[in-house]
């Protein structure tokens, strides 16, 4: 029953897409000129991306949407100065946006997270049983999450869920790669001990 | 103990319309909120703080300028200070030429009354007591003189 995002779920963006799942340079310059299209694209490419690392860095709720808005606004923002190069990654640029914007979010002010279960989601075909299940486990897990001390978090969930290296976290965080490493181990470590309990109810 | 799938963390999702109303929004911001226009607003203040920087330096330069021509106009006024020697002390031997002009005279002879006022006339300015050596001694005043052959 897994439903992790794949990459393709991640960046539903071909045919114009990259090998790795990323708009190509004519997409972004596209975007840059400020073409209607193009930036539909652009945001239907990765609001997946943007809507998971906000939301399982902030919890689910309303606000999450705020966010992501913010995110692609600040990135049409700054698209102008975006050079699209063979080593720059769209998603790892908007991975950094999404990043400052979330520590800021959380400095700003206190968020009114609610469960998943009422949280807005895609239409998914799995039976009410499974659903409940998947909501339940999804629950423990931001649970277990919220007990982590949020540099382990965030550096968790870049790694897990985003496939970003110890290289691309260090630069997106401005954090040395071995800190990376280390938090990502004590992160995972954390997460098994407290989850072990919850995922032997609810398998 | 099984393990737990990290997987099994489902995020939230956008809804149908995020798409559209992001791409609106976009679309309605002011064309001086994207990069290209912030870059001039940058260049804008870049350039606003260099002529603030330089104004105020001009203005500390010229200051410092001006307290250093006033120092050297007191330097003016006051003129150069020279540290003169203490004047000497002034001898108490009364020129010879003075002395010879008093003849002396036998002590028993010459009545202190008679020659004070012709003495006090001579040594009026010199210290109040005045040792002619090596024949006179007076008093300030001249009344009373001793002269030793």
């Amino acid at each position: 029953m897994g439903i992790a995002l794949t990459a393709a779920e991640q960046f539903i963006c071909e045919p114009q897409a990259t090998p790795a799942g990323e708009l190509d340079a004519a997409a972004i310059e596209a975007c840059q000129r400020g073409e209607p299209l193009a930036l539909r694209r652009f945001v239907v490419c990765y609001q997946n991306l943007v809507f998971a690392f906000v939301s399982r860095m902030l919890g689910a709720g309303p606000h999450v949407e705020d966010v992501a808005q913010e995110v692609f606004l600040r990135a049409y923002r700054a698209l102008p100065r975006f050079e699209m190069r063979a080593d720059v990654r769209v998603s790892t640029w908007l991975l950094r946006i999404a990043v400052r914007l979330v520590q800021d979010t959380r400095k700003r002010r206190r968020l009114r997270t609610v469960p998943l279960a009422d949280a807005p989601a895609i239409h998914d075909p799995h039976t009410p049983e499974s659903e409940r299940r998947r909501h339940e486990i999804a629950r423990a897990f931001e649970r277990a999450a919220a007990e982590l001390p949020e540099e382990q978090r965030l550096v968790f969930i870049l790694a897990q869920f985003h496939g970003q290296s110890m290289d691309q976290i260090s630069e997106i965080i401005g954090i040395p790669a071995n800190t990376a490493k280390t938090r990502l181990f004590r992160a995972r470590t954390r997460l098994r001990e407290l989850l072990s309990e919850a995922w032997e109810e609810y398998r | 103990m099984s393990e737990p799938s990290f997987d099994q963390w489902t995020p939230q999702r956008p809804s149908g319309d995020f798409a559209d109303l992001t791409v609106r929004a976009m679309l309605d911001m002011p064309v001086s909120a994207r990069a290209g226009r912030k870059r001039r607003s940058w260049f804008g203040i870049i350039t606003l703080a260099a002529f603030l920087i330089g104004t105020s330096t001009w203005a500390m330069w010229g200051q410092r300028d001006a307290q250093a021509a006033k120092a050297v106009g007191m330097d003016q006024l006051i003129g150069p200070i020279v540290v003169e020697p203490p004047p000497a002390p002034k001898k108490a031997a009364v020129p010879a030429p003075e002395l010879d002009e008093i003849e002396p005279e036998p002590a028993i002879k010459v009545a202190p009354h008679r020659t004070a006022p012709k003495v006090a006339a001579e040594v009026q300015d010199e210290l109040p007591q005045i040792v002619m050596q090596p024949r006179c001694v007076c008093e300030h005043d001249g009344s009373i003189c001793s002269c030793v052959e």
